[in-house]
């Protein structure tokens, strides 16, 4: 469950990079935001997931008001929500496994557990013969399935995908939504950030259009 | 925190060590040095006072008799015996005297045949209670013995012991001194070994951070960098301490003479070893802990 109201965020005294953003995504809902490049939708993501704090209104995410959040409960906010972010953040030093398992790890879950559930991740993206690469072996819509993978792997109840197709050819961008699409379609709030119209025509979701920091929904 | 944080924190902070070995073998090189130079000062300073109190143990008075006084001795006894805090009393007369002299000159003892008669005084070895060893009793006692005005002289081992204190002190002030100098280079010099380890790791932590990692649960690992660093530290200035001592005594027994063997000048004791390894893994612990407000930043 993700709620905001008139919420403004400025970097730069005086330049609202989002402006009076009012929006609820449901929980079990799939959204897309959308908008140019420079609109506002990294920022707005990274307000969800307290990476950000923003310059007035209310956040709700997952029952936390982040508008007053203590520094103690972010991890905890965070481990809630899944994030695949626009450049991955995958560690390089490490395997495919271990990328994935780190999500796990900061848990204090067990090795076997980490082994079954890392690699029912890696299934469900479809990387599993891979799980001994590293990122750098990888191509790039191979390492944006990594990241999903991490994401996912502890069954976040909300999952934001920040262009998870960019730069990806028409095929690939298709296999990583059915991916989403399937994440969500076992409750998982999924809200994906995108620029690519094309996916837009294929799958019918709600949108969100995002331009200039401010937010407006087709009727 | 459960066994699988325990081993995640260890399996990494040795897999930081291991990515920047150099570093640590410098860090750990200065940890040792500052170390053994503390605890070098600890083992002088505990080896001396312990010799120290074996003197005071021995403190004792010597009154030399005029050799005027050639009887009576029973009855200067009991009455030396009579005052406050002496324990025991031992006469020594002038023949003995000159017999312990002799024989502490060994094969030297000939010129004394040349003397006509025998320099050394008779005396009383005056033996005192515990709490009569401060200087101040010792003063007052001996004043009681002139009065007798049978004395010539009275001798008390108590001044040079008294030096001897001064000087412990001073040593004491210079080793700490000299000590907390290396220490706080110690501490300075583990905070930026762990700053380093924390630059060179910036991006797993800023990824821990994103997929909701603890504060504690990202520290921990440099935290027991630091400790482990201390401990080895600890363990390679004691086993270097171990081997000078060995070679110092090795060097002194051969100077049989100064009679130091390794009963009255003992290695430190396991308690103390135990307070050195400690202070060392907290000394890591807290250069360590210095550098991790870099990492709540952001
Ligand atoms: N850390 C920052 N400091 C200052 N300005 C920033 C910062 N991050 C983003 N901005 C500015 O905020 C605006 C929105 O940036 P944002 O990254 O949210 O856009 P975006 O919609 O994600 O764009 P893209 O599609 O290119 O990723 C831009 O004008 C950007 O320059
Ligand atoms: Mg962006």
């Amino acid at each position: 469950m993700i709620q905001l109201y008139h919420v403004y965020k400025s970097y730069l005294k005086g330049v609202h990079v989002l402006e009076d953003v009012s929006l609820t995504v449901s929980r079990g809902e799939f959204a897309f935001l959308v908008g140019p490049s420079g609109a506002g939708k990294t920022t707005l993501l990274k307000l969800l997931f307290s990476a950000e704090s923003f310059t007035d209104g209310q956040v709700i995410v997952n029952n936390y008001n982040l508008a007053n959040i203590r520094h103690k409960n972010i991890p905890y906010l965070r481990r809630s929500i899944g994030v695949v972010f626009q450049d991955f953040k995958l560690l390089n030093n490490r395997s495919v496994f271990d990328n994935v398992a780190i999500t796990l790890e900061i848990l204090g879950a067990g090795k076997n557990d980490i082994r079954r559930r890392v690699t029912k991740a890696l299934k469900q993206v479809g990387l599993q013969y891979l799980e001994d690469k590293y990122p750098l072996e990888l191509s790039g819509g191979e390492q944006q399935r990594v990241a999903i993978a991490r994401a996912v792997v502890n069954n976040p109840s909300i999952l934001l995908a920040d262009e998870p197709t960019g730069n990806l050819d028409p095929d690939l961008s298709v296999e990583i939504m059915n991916i989403l699409n399937d994440i969500n379609a076992m409750g998982t709030t999924v809200l994906v950030a995108t620029h690519d119209k094309y996916l837009l025509g294929k799958f019918e979701k709600r949108t969100i259009m995002i331009n200039k920091g401010r937010v407006s929904e087709p009727i | 925190m459960n066994i699988n944080q325990i081993i995640y924190f260890i399996k990494h902070s040795l897999s930081n060590i291991r990515h920047s070995l150099l570093v640590n073998f410098v860090t750990i090189s200065t940890i040792s040095i500052a170390i053994l130079i503390f605890s070098s000062f600890v083992m002088i300073i505990f080896n001396l006072t312990n010799l120290v109190s074996k003197f005071e143990d021995d403190v004792h008075i010597v009154a030399y008799l005029n050799d005027d006084f050639v009887s009576g001795y029973e009855n200067i006894k009991k009455n030396i015996l009579k005052l406050n805090g002496v324990n025991r009393v031992r006469y020594r007369s002038k023949e003995q005297a000159l017999a312990i002299f002799k024989s502490s000159l060994g094969k030297n003892d000939r010129f004394l045949d040349d003397i006509p008669h025998n320099p050394l005084p008779a005396s009383f070895e005056i033996r005192l209670e515990n709490d009569f060893k401060s200087k101040a009793k010792l003063k007052g006692i001996a004043s009681a013995l002139k009065t007798m005005r049978i004395f010539d002289d009275i001798s008390f081992g108590q001044e040079w012991i008294e030096h001897f204190h001064n000087f412990l002190n001073i040593l004491k002030v210079i080793g700490t001194a000299i000590g907390a100098g290396f220490l706080f280079a110690a501490v300075f010099i583990i905070s930026n070994t762990i700053k380093l380890t924390i630059y060179a790791r910036r991006d797993e932590i800023e990824i821990l951070k994103l997929v909701g990692a603890t504060d504690g649960f990202i520290k921990a690992p440099f935290l027991i960098e630091g400790i482990i660093q201390g401990f080895l530290g600890a363990i390679i200035s004691i086993a270097a301490l171990y081997v000078l001592y060995l070679m110092f005594l090795a060097k002194i027994q051969a100077l049989s003479f100064v009679g130091i063997n390794s009963t009255n000048m003992p290695f430190l004791p396991p308690k103390f070893l135990a307070l050195v390894l400690l202070f060392s893994v907290l000394l890591g612990m807290v250069g360590s802990a210095m550098s991790l407000g870099e990492i709540i930043k952001g």
